[in-house]
């Protein structure tokens, strides 16, 4: 890392180390602090699929559903533990990852990115019409704030501040790994099969193996921010079957040209402030022109996933 | 000992018949040339040996021992190497990082996640070896996409050497050449011979007669003629064909 962006990323971290004390002063709310960590957070993963290794996945914001999804239900009826419930999640996401990633890794490009529609789909109907397990439309309800045991304190987490340091320090720590992934022999190698998957073969490396492994990461880290910000699951489709839906696929659909220039910055840039910044800008501008409508909504930083609750 | 051969190869997309009772050994050492028209079934034969496509009919033998239908990267490691005719580099890496990749050791760290990229002496160490050997010294860090055609050809040879192979394919190695850089890459070549065996396709008559040591003509999917240099200049097929338009030398 060059000096100059050492700088930078000092800068970033400081802004976000004291974002709690000057998120008020902007006209903006502490809450809106975890949900730039965590949309930077998805952005970092999911870059490590589309712009470290060039395969575009579609369907990406499904494991982050389960994640959720498996945080909520294994709070509610495996045991109320903020770690075991993370882990927990974190492992169904990178399996649910894992199951996909089998069946699409020997193709690319458009075909992989057609199948991970696919795939997301199955969720999608999964999610929607399995009330028993799922809430459906609902989502899960009755969750808590679970308290960060560390032994020998107990934080809590109910308060938008500390959940927000809580979500920081799990940021910054995957993030870190995300850097040191990239800048291992594992991502070099990634980084050639998205310049020239052939050749790779023909080097001698097991390029299916490759691909499905960087799959699985993608979604594990990605859901890690995402289970750890909020507690009701929030989930993804594109297409809705009722106006607000609509309207949201909408939104979407026109935030995609702004996302495909992220994810096109992101993969030059590669640096994680820079992406961070690319995410936050349009997570709250869209929140301001939100704000002065009277609803609730933010455009997402990433075209994919969105909030479907509150 | 690196013996390459091809038995009977067969191979069909859909109705078209592209290979038909291909059979050419390439000797252990030796420089073996494959010449013949646009289309002939060359590369698609290259393929077939380097495990891109399964042949209906035939065998592949290496050393004996039969490789047919295995994928490309279990061919690679064992020791079949091959340069392409359409270059595929790694546009943005640095010449080094394209053929460390290749490196067989740097290969076995492929799926460390924690480890560093960067502190990787045997890669570096062999990878500046093949490049100095490929005549592309002085520009490890050049960015492949970087390089000059002559120079990226080069790096595509290398790559394929930086595996330590016993066979090297090479697919038109001098395509889009000019004079003075197909002389230069036919002293790489010449400065290979013996050491490994190479199998050559090429269009360039001057190169490929001055180098091998027999050559086979494909043409049809078929091979319609095979020997030394002397023997195929009096071939009265290849006499009389474009390919024999050659002037004295």
């Amino acid at each position: 890392m060059g000096a100059a962006q050492r700088i930078s990323l000092g800068l970033v971290l400081a802004a976000l180390a004291t974002l709690p004390f000057w998120i008020a002063r902007v006209g903006l709310y502490q809450y809106l602090g975890i949900e730039i960590l965590v949309w930077g957070l998805y952005a970092l993963s999911y870059n490590l699929l589309l712009g470290y290794t060039g395969l575009p996945s579609f369907g990406h914001g499904a494991y982050f559903g389960v994640g959720a999804y498996a945080f909520g239900l294994m709070q509610k009826y495996v045991g109320a533990n903020l770690w075991l419930d993370l882990a927990g999640a974190i492992l169904a996401a990178a399996l649910s990852g894992a199951l996909v990633a089998t069946f699409i890794s020997h193709r690319r490009g458009i075909y992989y990115a057609l199948m991970t529609i696919a795939f997301c789909q199955i969720f999608w109907f999964v999610a929607i019409k399995w009330h028993s397990v799922t809430g459906g439309e609902d989502g899960l309800l009755g969750l808590k704030r679970m308290p960060a045991e560390l032994g020998f304190a107990s934080i809590s987490l109910a308060d938008n501040v500390a959940l927000y340091y809580f979500v920081l320090v799990v940021c910054v720590a995957v993030t870190a790994l995300l850097w040191r992934i990239v800048h291992s022999p594992f991502g070099r190698v990634i980084q050639a099969i998205r310049q020239n998957e052939t050749r790779v073969a023909f080097v001698g490396y097991h390029v299916w193996l490759y691909k499905w492994l960087v799959f699985v990461l993608s979604a594990g880290t990605g859901a890690t921010g995402r289970v750890s910000r909020r507690h009701e699951p929030a989930f993804v489709w594109l297409c809705g079957d009722d106006d607000a839906h609509r309207r949201r696929a909408g939104q979407l659909l026109g935030t995609l040209d702004r996302c495909c220039d992220l994810f096109h910055r992101a993969r030059c840039a590669r640096r994680a402030h820079v992406d961070l910044v690319a995410v936050v800008w349009p997570d709250v501008h869209g929140h301001r022109r939100a704000q002065a409508r009277g609803h609730r909504r933010h455009v997402a930083g990433v075209a994919i996933a969105a909030q479907c609750a509150s | 000992m690196a013996t390459l051969e091809a038995r009977g190869l067969h191979l069909r997309f859909g109705d078209r018949v592209v290979l038909e009772d291909i059979s050419l050994v390439f000797p252990d050492r030796r420089f073996t040339g494959i010449m013949g028209p646009n289309g002939a079934g060359k590369t698609t034969s290259f393929n077939v040996l380097t495990g891109r496509y399964r042949p209906h009919r035939g065998q592949v033998l290496l050393d004996g021992a039969d490789i047919t239908g295995l994928p490309p990267r279990a061919i690679a490691r064992k020791g079949v190497s091959r340069s392409f005719q359409i270059m595929n580099l790694f546009n943005d890496f640095s010449a080094l990082d394209n053929v460390a990749l290749a490196v067989p050791e740097t290969r076995a760290r492929g799926f460390s996640l924690l480890g560093s990229a960067r502190k990787d002496s045997v890669g570096t160490e062999k990878a500046e070896q093949v490049l100095a050997r490929v005549g592309l010294r002085g520009k490890e860090q050049v960015a492949a996409k970087n390089l000059s055609y002559g120079d990226r050809r080069a790096l595509e040879i290398g790559v394929a050497l930086a595996a330590n192979p016993g066979v090297l394919c090479l697919d038109e190695p001098t395509s889009g050449l000019g004079r003075e850089a197909t002389a230069r890459l036919a002293d790489l070549v010449r400065g290979l011979r013996g050491t490994l065996t190479i199998v050559a396709i090429e269009h360039d008559m001057e190169f490929l007669f001055g180098l091998a040591d027999s050559i086979a003509v494909i043409h049809w999917g078929q091979v319609i003629a095979r020997g030394t240099p002397a023997e195929l200049r009096e071939n009265p097929w290849v006499k009389n064909s474009n390919l024999g338009k050659l002037k004295a030398r």
